[in-house]
């Protein structure tokens, strides 16, 4: 039998389990909003890092920084650990999300910022965002199973079948049971992704010699990978920045990870939700950079890095089911992030879009059914997405760097958000006009491929955004009182609970 | 804490394109960004470990 069978074969394996968990999650599925998008905010601290570390890292990993990696070296991993480093801020970030979500409820960050500065515009501005940066994101994960299932097949399932595929299994495990399903199948996706990490790691190290043998033969045959800017200047230090700083704030820009700071039942769980996550992010990380050194010994001279992990599993010397382990771990990575961006996408045009400001007092049972039907609407648009890019080439199309791009334009909210929880004069003007200034000038940056001075356009938006934010705030009055009221609450509780 | 955040993030540019970098090694760069990381981690598990109910 070929090839394209045993492909096959894999993922219907993967697919009958996924849908198995999905549908006894259902069982526990609370009514509502809060029931649907957040598991009534009762989920345990081992599912809250599974979670949390399968919508964060997805196919941009085995698929996307192996690729980077592959091409550039070891700028991809100062650049992807940088992102780790970012996690210092949901120390800040997590406890004040988490204490203000239990105390008022809100279903997304963005409806906590609405509150806060007591405008819906502010959410609904910042929920447009996410609707429009979040989708190149959802397209890179498409593309990453695709691309995986195609070279895996021998070029014999075309790349629009992964797309299909994995559109539609997002879409059913975000609709079966809304966070619990996708965070049941997270902790099975998260459990496969380091697992078959690690053992395809292994594989290719051993088939290399050994790790004297693996490090030599980089240092001797590609010593430039092992330095910035490395060959042909691909990692200097404005390229770094540019994707580094975006990277950085991911944890609070990206709605479908922040969202997550409301989920944890307790303390407890929080804390291990960050400190499960912490130690998966390191490993995956490492696990990814190293099999992208371990490409360019056994599969050099490829012209697409993004090919770099289809191609090392297509090898011979890669046992055939270990591939496919692998190729199901990639692609529970890449449809474990979809999933949580459709959901937290419906959330935010059902709660901060629809019911702010198109149907203000709409039924929740009415605005649940919106939210609800949002998710294949918005897997529609990047699917289209992908398919359109990834019949391009070029880093620009890279999946790493279209993720990065997303984030760069999502990074136009964190004033925002830092104003929310650290200035009482911030005001709902300054957060809109920020945002969506800083959004449009990181549209145009990217859509020109204009860099002046060589910076990136998320290094220009966050500039020009946090100054906007800034003067206009203090030329505007902001909600003084209740400013004063939601930062005296956070004050006591963060003092009791001994956070930062 | 945020004095020991931006150290690590002048750190994180500093060393790579200063100090280490004509290093062609796994104990250039690559070694300086994982102690770096383990480092930022290890922090982060002293500050948040102190959270209470």
């Amino acid at each position: 039998m070929g090839s394209t069978f045993w492909v096959w074969l894999a993922v219907g394996v993967y697919v009958v389990l996924g849908f198995l968990i999905a549908v006894a999650a259902r069982r526990q599925v609370g009514v509502g909003m809060s029931g649907f998008f957040l598991a009534n905010r009762k989920v345990g601290g081992f599912i809250s890092a599974m979670t949390y570390s399968a919508t964060t890292y997805s196919a941009f990993m085995l698929v996307g920084l192996v690729g980077l990696t592959y091409a550039g070296g070891v700028g991809a991993l100062g650049f992807e650990l940088t992102y780790l480093c970012g996690l210092f801020l949901a120390l800040f970030f997590l406890p004040r999300f988490w204490l203000a979500g239990r105390k008022y409820g809100y279903i997304t960050p963005m409806e906590l910022l609405s509150d806060r500065y007591q405008s819906k515009y502010v959410g609904m501005t910042a929920g447009v965002l996410s609707l429009v940066f979040l989708v190149p994101y959802s397209a890179a994960q498409l593309m990453g199973v695709s691309f995986l299932i195609n070279g895996l097949s021998g070029g014999a399932i075309p790349v629009v079948s992964g797309i299909i595929l994995a559109t539609l299994l997002a879409i059913a495990w975000s609709r079966i049971a809304g966070l619990r399903s996708i965070a049941w199948t997270d902790a099975f996706q998260a459990l496969i992704m380091i697992v078959s990490g690690v053992a395809i790691l292994g594989i290719v190290v051993s088939r290399v010699g050994g790790w004297p043998s693996f490090l030599g033969q980089i240092e001797s045959g590609h010593p430039d990978l092992l330095t910035v800017p490395s060959g042909g200047g691909m990692w200097n230090i404005n390229m770094f920045i540019g994707l580094s700083l975006p990277w950085f704030f991911f944890c609070i820009s990206n709605p479908q990870v922040s969202q997550r700071f409301f989920i944890p039942k307790s303390v407890t769980a929080m804390k291990r939700m960050l400190g499960g996550f912490l130690v998966f992010g390191f490993a995956y990380t490492l696990i990814a950079v190293l099999l992208g050194f371990g490409a360019r010994l056994l599969v050099p001279g490829l012209e697409k890095a993004d090919m770099a992990t289809p191609a090392l599993l297509a090898l011979p010397v890669i046992p055939r089911a270990l591939a496919l382990v692998v190729m199901v771990g990639i692609m529970a990575a890449a449809i474990s992030t979809i999933d949580s961006i459709l959901l937290t996408l419906s959330s935010v045009w059902a709660r901060d879009i629809h019911r702010a400001v198109i149907s203000p007092g709409v039924l929740e049972s009415r605005e649940l059914r919106i939210g609800q039907w949002v998710i294949p609407v918005v897997a529609a648009v990047a699917f289209v997405f992908a398919w359109q890019v990834s019949a391009k080439t070029g880093l620009d199309f890279m999946i790493a760097p279209l993720s990065a791009a997303s984030s760069a334009g999502l990074l136009m909210v964190v004033p925002a958000i830092i104003g929310a929880f650290y200035w009482k004069k911030a005001t709902a003007t300054g957060a809109i006009v920020s945002s969506a200034v800083g959004a449009i000038l990181v549209l145009i940056l990217q859509i020109t491929g204009y860099k002046p001075l060589g910076w990136w356009p998320g290094t220009w938006g966050i500039i020009v955004c946090t100054i906007l934010f800034v003067v206009v705030s203090l030329a505007t009055k902001p909600p003084l009182k209740k400013a004063e009221e939601f930062l005296h609450h956070l004050k006591r509780e963060l003092a009791s609970g001994n956070f930062v | 804490m945020l004095v020991w955040l931006v150290f690590l993030l002048a750190l994180d540019l500093a060393l790579p394109w200063g100090v280490l970098g004509g290093v062609e090694s796994f104990s250039g760069v690559f070694l300086f960004w994982v102690a770096w990381a383990a480092v930022a981690v290890a922090s982060m598990f002293v500050l948040f470990l102190r959270w209470k109910e």
